[in-house]
């Protein structure tokens, strides 16, 4: 009675009395596992502790670029964005952005370090704004750049060393072949919330 | 003589018959297991966890085609069937109340003792009204969420309904 599970097939093979208990053990574990009610819980709190600020279209939370002067609006990018229930938070452009970082004078090298020494405290006011951040993040910016609005994509370093994102397609990935009554049922479920 | 070997014929089918259709019973500390064979084969198999049923198998042709697992009550918690060989299962669980808790498929991978979900989960509250929705993809080794939409069972309306992009990776 020594005969092994083919684990890809469920052939019990010729003498599969032993093995059937270990199955049943092991089953009871693994669905176990899933914890079904409580693990969707945790996972969406978790997602929505981690990330949600970052993915989700009902709700945004927006940088409000201000200047010094009697404006101290959105920047039109920002605005235009905005919808119900987003949140902003300031960037006071004038508190660090000096004219020494931002030379007039339009030589390359002197932009690179204006554009360098600006993205990293815009990192910080970021970061600062998100302790969760998992990940890098672009936001598109309108800066006032020798007296024009300039668009700039600012790219926001992740703050956590601990991403959550993983490439999964390395190797096999199982997403298809799936049963077209689930499918339907989710579809008919989502249309009758709309 | 006629009438001798026709006995003997007999009672060498009963004989073939006796070892044919069968039930064993075995013993493993708390567990009890009840094995039952049917023309040599094993059809059903179920596990008693100190002499309450625990889980419970059947078996086509030396596959299994159906897993029940058993809340104490003897109620089912969960009940999953094969839909494509070897591995592919669609599995649903009950609340206490016999309403459906949640459903979709995954593949159980005996050997790593993994069942990982994948495509559509539908996640019910008590009331059987459905709370979530989500899109599952797996590697072998660890599922993915590939998007997530949560409902106001008040309401009835979509509350959340995000994609991701690669897949978010669970990690309990």
């Amino acid at each position: 009675m020594t005969a092994k599970w083919n684990s890809r097939t469920w052939n019990l093979g010729d003498n599969y009395f032993p093995n059937i208990m270990g199955l049943s053990k092991e089953f009871k574990k693994s669905m176990d596992k899933l914890d079904n009610k409580g693990l969707i819980e945790k996972f969406a709190s978790y997602l929505a502790d981690k990330i949600d600020n970052f993915v989700k279209p009902t709700k945004e939370d927006f940088p409000k670029i201000i200047t010094s002067g009697p404006g101290r609006e959105y920047d039109a990018n920002t605005r235009d964005k905005l919808r119900n229930g987003d949140t902003t938070y300031v960037i006071d452009w004038s508190t660090f952005v000096t004219p020494s970082t931002l030379p007039n004078e339009t030589s390359i090298m002197g932009k690179m370090y204006a554009y360098s020494w600006t993205l990293d405290r815009l990192a910080d006011v970021f970061n600062l704004n998100h302790k969760n951040s998992i990940k890098d993040t672009i936001v598109p910016l309108s800066i006032p750049l020798n007296g024009k609005d300039t668009m700039i994509n600012v790219k926001i370093p992740k703050a956590s060393k601990n991403a959550m994102y993983h490439s999964p397609h390395n190797g096999s990935f199982y997403n298809e072949d799936l049963n077209p009554y689930m499918i339907e049922k989710r579809d008919s479920i989502i249309n009758s919330k709309k | 003589m006629r009438t001798f070997i026709l006995i003997f014929v007999c009672i060498i089918f009963l004989n073939s018959c006796k070892k044919d259709n069968y039930v064993i019973e075995k013993k493993d500390g708390d567990l009890m297991q009840k094995i039952i064979y049917e023309h040599g084969e094993v059809t059903n198999s179920k596990t008693y966890m100190k002499g309450v049923l625990n889980t419970e198998f059947i078996y086509d042709n030396k596959i299994i085609v159906k897993m029940y697992l058993y809340y104490p009550n003897k109620e089912v918690y969960s009940y999953s069937y094969l839909i494509k060989k070897p591995n592919h299962y669609t599995t649903i669980f009950y609340h206490k109340n016999k309403k459906i808790a949640s459903e979709g498929e995954g593949d159980y991978f005996k050997d790593k003792n993994l069942y990982l979900r994948r495509g559509t989960w539908i996640f019910y509250n008590n009331a059987g009204v459905p709370y979530s929705i989500y899109t599952f993809g797996h590697n072998e080794k660890n599922e993915y969420i590939q998007d997530e939409v949560i409902f106001d069972t008040v309401t009835n309306k979509i509350i959340k309904d995000v994609k991701y992009n690669p897949p978010v990776l669970y990690e309990k």
